[in-house]
């Protein structure tokens, strides 16, 4: 069975290892998510064939950091080895001790800003550089909102200025894809991920093109949205089966050491 | 599963996106790899900047010996500028254009009777559904009062977004005249959310190429969690009851 036969059929993946690098727990004000809780999540993983997941939780990045962060932290302990939790930081919170979260709390993976949902803050914020120092000393993902092309040009200097941190560029590939293949040429530490809400056909086929097989991870904004819609196009792509199974786990794996 | 796409353009768009499939030739190629076996078509130059020459364009490349059914766009016309609404339908019926799509936001008219009164009239008379994009056309605020409006037309929304479950919500349950688009309601479990509320009749398969997605969008309907049998009305089977209804 091709990996194509899968997504015709609507099957889960079962020997192709699947890591979804972009995801979020938790419901928000803003409009009706579904299925948003630790066993809703598993469910459509086991559903899809996803095997682990990059989680941090998406109401907290506009509130209390704290309390969305215990949120993702609970739903690793409750699922070691399916949900990996990010901890969100934020601009306005330079003080956090990242001790707490990675030394005196071994429950978290790597880390998320979103500083656009946080006042449309830049990346590029003096009250993020103690969280990508943090990251860079212990050579830890972060994962950025990288849909503008703005958000994507500061990723890049914080990519430069941290090279021992690994930074995950969400949604590129679309708005901002120039400035994606920019990070990729300027960065060793930059995989792009491949989340979008409304993709357009041959985007994926396009990105790869640019940037190499080697570049792009799946990720999906699960569940702010659906995953299968980008999972599928991934497998019904005109991609070969070996460039499929990279983009779907085995670069993350390599990326982050899975 | 056969899919029957709702929404498909050809011709050379004003800005063609890298990368997308940018000739017929290519849509038909991803047409083939996401098992879509026919999609209803409207003309670029139709919706970009002269109606009248883009549907006249679209003959050429549509009916028999395609896979294309043909859509036209319209627009009212009390000063004479288009087609009125029995000279459209009867050069619809000679050219076998099945359904309507209307841009009211980039044509600067309103959805109101006053002024859509007599085509929306003419479309439920011969029970031609008409087509529009959520955003692009219509405003999601509008879409109770345009189902009020037309009650005896079959509205497809099409391009309905992951943030629009309050809105459709309440209309889906009101209006049994709105069918839902699914390009890019990316809502996670949600077709089967509507579909658990009842509305799988009232889900319509759409990819929008080459705009869109069709890997992205057959997906979303195979991975759901809902029957083979609710999978299939929503990839073809809702869309040829609306079809199967044309009187023209
Ligand atoms: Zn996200």
């Amino acid at each position: 069975m091709e990996l194509r036969d899968h997504a015709v059929l609507g099957r889960e993946l079962k020997d192709t290892f699947v890591v979804d690098v972009h995801t979020h727990i938790g419901s928000h004000n803003n409009y009706q998510r579904v299925g948003t809780d630790a066993e809703a999540i598993i469910h459509t993983m086991d559903r899809l064939g996803v095997d682990k997941i990059l989680c941090s939780n998406s109401p907290g990045a506009y509130s209390d950091l704290r309390w969305g962060n215990e949120v993702a932290a609970k739903a690793h302990t409750k699922y070691p080895d399916r949900i990996l939790a990010l901890a969100v930081g934020s601009p306005h919170c330079p003080e956090i001790d990242w001790d707490d979260y990675f030394i005196r709390d071994d429950r978290f993976f790597g880390m998320k800003a979103v500083p656009f949902v946080q006042g449309q803050q830049p990346i590029w914020h003096e009250g993020l550089m103690p969280m990508y120092e943090y990251a860079d000393k212990k050579g830890l993902a972060v994962l950025f909102h990288a849909w503008l092309d703005s958000e994507t040009r500061d990723a890049i200097k914080v990519a430069k200025q941290f090279p021992n941190a690994r930074f995950i560029l969400g949604h590129a590939g679309y708005t901002a894809r120039e400035a994606a293949v920019e990070a990729c040429k300027q960065c060793d530490n930059v995989i792009l991920e491949t989340t979008f809400s409304a993709p357009i056909e041959g985007d994926l086929e396009w990105i790869v093109g640019k940037v190499g097989t080697d570049r792009v991870a799946y990720g999906s904004d699960l569940t702010a949205f659906e995953c299968a819609h980008i999972l599928g196009s991934i497998l019904l792509s005109r991609l070969t089966d070996t460039e499929k199974e990279k983009i779907l786990g085995l670069n993350a794996k390599a990326f982050f050491g899975l | 599963m056969k899919f029957l796409d709702a929404r498909i353009q050809l011709g050379r768009s004003c800005m063609p996106h890298e990368g997308a499939p940018n000739t017929t030739e290519e849509i038909l190629e991803v047409m083939q790899r996401c098992d879509i076996e026919r999609a209803i078509a409207s003309h670029a130059i139709a919706k970009e900047s002269n109606m009248q020459a883009g549907n006249e364009a679209l003959l050429a490349l549509t009916g028999e010996g395609t896979p294309f059914l043909r859509q036209w766009y319209a627009m009212p016309s009390a000063l004479g500028e288009f087609f009125s609404p029995e000279e459209l339908f009867r050069q619809m019926k000679q050219h076998d254009v099945t359904s309507l799509r209307l841009m009211p936001k980039k044509c600067g008219h309103p959805i109101r009777p006053y002024v859509l009164g007599k085509l929306m009239a003419a479309a439920a008379d011969c029970h031609v559904p008409v087509f529009m994009n959520l955003h692009e056309d219509i405003a999601p605020d509008e879409l109770y009062d345009l189902c009020k409006y037309y009650p005896d037309v079959d509205l497809v929304i099409c391009r309905v977004d992951y943030r629009q479950n309050r809105v459709i919500g309440p209309v889906l349950e009101q209006c049994p005249n709105l069918y839902i688009g699914t390009s890019i309601y990316v809502v996670h479990s949600g077709l089967k959310l509507l579909s658990d509320h009842g509305y799988t009749d009232r889900l319509i398969f759409e990819s929008g190429l080459p705009n869109g997605s069709a890997t992205a969008a057959v997906s979303l309907i195979r991975y759901a969690e809902i029957s083979e049998e609710e999978k299939e009305l929503i990839a073809h089977g809702n869309m040829e009851r609306l079809l199967s209804n044309v009187r023209l």
